[in-house]
């Protein structure tokens, strides 16, 4: 035991002075409202060793790597394709609730889907001899945790950040929320490539298990500091705005080493980072997502910008793998949509075409008839006029949106994706050039994993 | 021995508010309801800047209106929690005082120079909210250590008090520095025997925490929500 009584072993968080019996009170209060038995039945059932030898005959499996939230992982070896893999093993009790099978199935295909350079890769799920299983992707290293404990620098944390971004707001792009980011799911290789690993499995593990934020084993009531308020509160309205918090929790600790409990100080404070970068994390770890960066791009963005004002002689550039990892294919644009951009740029060039033509009306038309009118011809020029005043506030009321929702959409602002998506709808009833970039709009858009989400809060009466 | 599920006699605080005057019983569990969530009391008005033996004073006299009957009204004690009503009464009853202490202030002709700084006189009061974070935090706290004595209680009662010590940090869930075997060798009992004596340590323990909250809640349906809401407000500690 590293801190006998000052820091709780599940959370890691100080435990108060007066805390009752000296356990720490919010690991406790989880412990309690979790399922019944969930957490006992699977920890009383880990599998040994040797039964899960028996399960997977096709598997060299070598030892216990983890025993983490979600299940046991072993590694163990692929003796045809000779590579090494990691088995997870979900907890026996998980399967027994209704209509795990299907759900199991249901989001292991979705996150078998999600290859990225930082996210660890499914090989393969299914179900053996009672267990279900994840074969995934073997990361030789450590988890962030261990590396923390090493210590990390603040210079590398801020490098590291921007690529869990990145793997985020390509999940997020893909509509999976990762929902326990903690230093324990971040590992990094021997290069120091980071590498999400647990993605989603917090979902995969049941409505239920989510509802109360717990996760199946005893060992997970540990995520409690790094949930999102929303998560604990209202954990059904949970969106990707929750993985930002948690990672700016993660982000925090890193340059700090404690958590962000109670009244905490500013990075600043307490490491050599600079006052942006304060303002990075704080917004992050704001109580209302509506304040935090609306995506894992905006946050990595601030981040690089934010480390970028210490004096980039001390940074590599952000497309530099850390550490001169080969592994590392060059970043990849984080928002994985490409499409995105040319929406917005095609709407504020439409917009721009707009509003020169608003001016061209109001000056080829609204001057001269301004100037009959002070010479006393009134009522033809009166008409031309009106009509030109209408057709001028017409093209200002189609153009200024575009500008400005164009400018939104590509910052990665939700009031931006929203007007352009009534643009869409709008530029349909131009034919024919609006027409086409209202199809390509209104197609790029409802493709893209945000929109959904973004239209049901927008609908939502709450 | 049958276990308790609480220390209060089995009734809902609501219908201990609404007979309160009238029935002695009632009076009583309502006293000892108070006397159990004092400590929230206290720390709302240590939170406000008060030294501990005025919020010592103030706390007493807090309880001592509303065990007359005066702060907590039947009718909109009926609706709601006992932790927010007891709150909303302990605002009512600090305004009433503050009042009272500026007409006496006033008509004495004099104003008093501030001589205790202990005393929030002529102190900006701090965020309104961070008050009632205290109340809510030690309330969680009140209501886990109120869970503890129960069971603590029980082992003892059935002669396993070094059971109780020994088996209380795995309340908190697993982790690696707590071994089972080293436990079982412990208590002199086989690791088996541990596993079940966890088991029915944290059952027991859930069972207690839910009972209590429940006394101070209108329904069933209304625990698990107590519940959350006081581990958000542990989490956001």
């Amino acid at each position: 035991m590293q801190n006998p009584t000052h820091t709780c072993p599940q959370c890691h968080s100080p435990i108060p002075a007066d805390a009752p019996g000296g356990l720490c009170p919010a690991c406790v209060l989880l412990g309690v409202a979790g399922p019944t038995n969930l957490s006992q039945a699977s920890a009383a059932n880990a599998p040994t060793i040797e039964e899960v030898a028996a399960a997977f005959p096709e598997l060299e499996i070598i030892e216990i790597i983890g025993q983490g939230g979600m299940g046991i992982v072993f590694k163990a070896r692929q003796p045809r394709l000779d590579r090494l893999v990691a088995l997870k093993i979900l907890p026996p009790a998980l399967a027994a609730q209704p209509g795990f099978a299907e759900r199991f199935t249901r989001e292991a295909r979705v996150l078998a889907r999600l290859a990225h350079p930082h996210i660890v890769a499914i090989y393969d799920f299914g179900e053996s001899a009672g267990f279900y299983y994840l074969i995934m992707e073997f990361v030789n290293g450590v988890n962030l945790r261990a590396a923390m404990r090493a210590g990390v620098k603040p210079e590398q944390a801020l490098l590291l950040v921007p690529r869990i971004c990145e793997a985020l707001q390509f999940a997020h792009d893909h509509g999976v929320l990762h929902r326990d980011i903690k230093p324990e799911n971040i590992l990094l290789d021997t290069h120091g490539s980071p590498k999400l690993a647990d993605f989603g499995i917090a979902k995969l593990a049941g409505e239920e298990a989510m509802k109360t934020g717990l996760t199946a084993t005893g060992a997970a009531l540990g995520t409690a500091a790094y949930m999102a308020p929303e998560q604990v509160e209202k954990p059904a309205t949970v969106d990707h705005r929750a993985d930002i918090y948690s990672l700016g929790v993660v982000l925090y600790e890193m340059l700090t080493g404690e958590l962000p409990l109670g009244r905490f100080a500013a990075p600043s404070e307490k490491s050599t980072v600079n006052r942006g970068v304060d303002d990075v994390v704080m917004r992050a770890l704001e109580k209302q997502r509506e304040r935090r960066q609306q995506s894992a791009t905006a946050m990595k963005t601030e981040v690089e910008h934010a480390s970028g004002a210490r004096g980039q002689s001390s940074l590599p550039s952000h497309n530099a793998p850390v550490a001169g990892s080969p592994a590392q294919a060059p970043t990849r644009d984080s928002s994985s949509n490409i499409h995105i951009p040319i929406v917005a740029a095609l709407h504020a060039c439409f917009g721009a075409l707009g509003l020169v033509a608003a001016i061209a009306v109001l000056f080829g038309i609204g001057l001269p008839t301004g100037i009959v009118i002070s010479q006393g011809e009134t009522q033809a020029a009166g008409i031309l006029g009106i009509i030109a005043f209408f057709i001028t506030g017409f093209l200002l009321l189609i153009s200024l949106p575009g500008i400005i929702g164009g400018w939104g959409l590509y910052q990665g602002r939700p009031w931006g994706r929203l007007l352009i998506i009534i643009l869409g709808f709008l530029q349909l009833l131009n034919i024919p050039f609006g027409t086409a970039l209202g199809i390509y709009t209104l197609w790029v858009l409802f493709k893209d994993a945000q929109t959904p989400a973004l239209l049901n809060q927008a609908t939502s009466p709450k | 021995m049958k276990p308790r599920d609480s220390h209060f006699a089995a009734t809902r605080w609501t219908l201990v508010a609404r007979a309160s005057g009238s029935d002695s019983a009632a009076q009583a569990a309502l006293s000892e309801l108070c006397a159990a969530y004092y400590a929230p009391v206290n720390a709302f008005l240590r939170a406000e800047g008060r030294t501990e033996d005025i919020s010592r004073e103030l706390a007493h006299e807090f309880f001592a209106r509303v065990l007359a009957g005066g702060a907590l009204g039947g009718a909109d004690a009926a609706r709601g929690r006992f932790r927010s009503y007891l709150l909303g009464a302990l605002k009512h009853f600090l305004a009433d005082h503050r009042d009272h202490a500026n007409r006496e202030k006033r008509g004495g002709g004099i104003t008093p120079e501030p001589l205790d700084t202990g005393t929030n006189a002529g102190q900006p009061l701090p965020a309104a909210r961070d008050d009632e974070r205290a109340f809510d935090r030690q309330w969680a706290l009140t209501l886990i250590a109120r869970a503890l004595e129960i069971i603590g209680v029980e082992l003892r009662d059935a002669g396993k008090a070094s059971h109780f010590d020994a088996l209380k940090p795995w309340l908190t869930g697993e982790n690696p520095a707590l071994s089972r075997a080293e436990t079982a060798q412990h208590l002199g009992v086989s690791e088996g025997a541990v596993k079940v004596a966890i088991h029915r340590l944290r059952q027991r323990f859930r069972e207690a925490v839910k009972a209590e909250i429940a006394v101070t809640v209108r329904g069933d349906g209304d625990v698990d929500d107590e519940l959350r809401y006081l581990l958000a407000v542990l989490v956001a500690q």
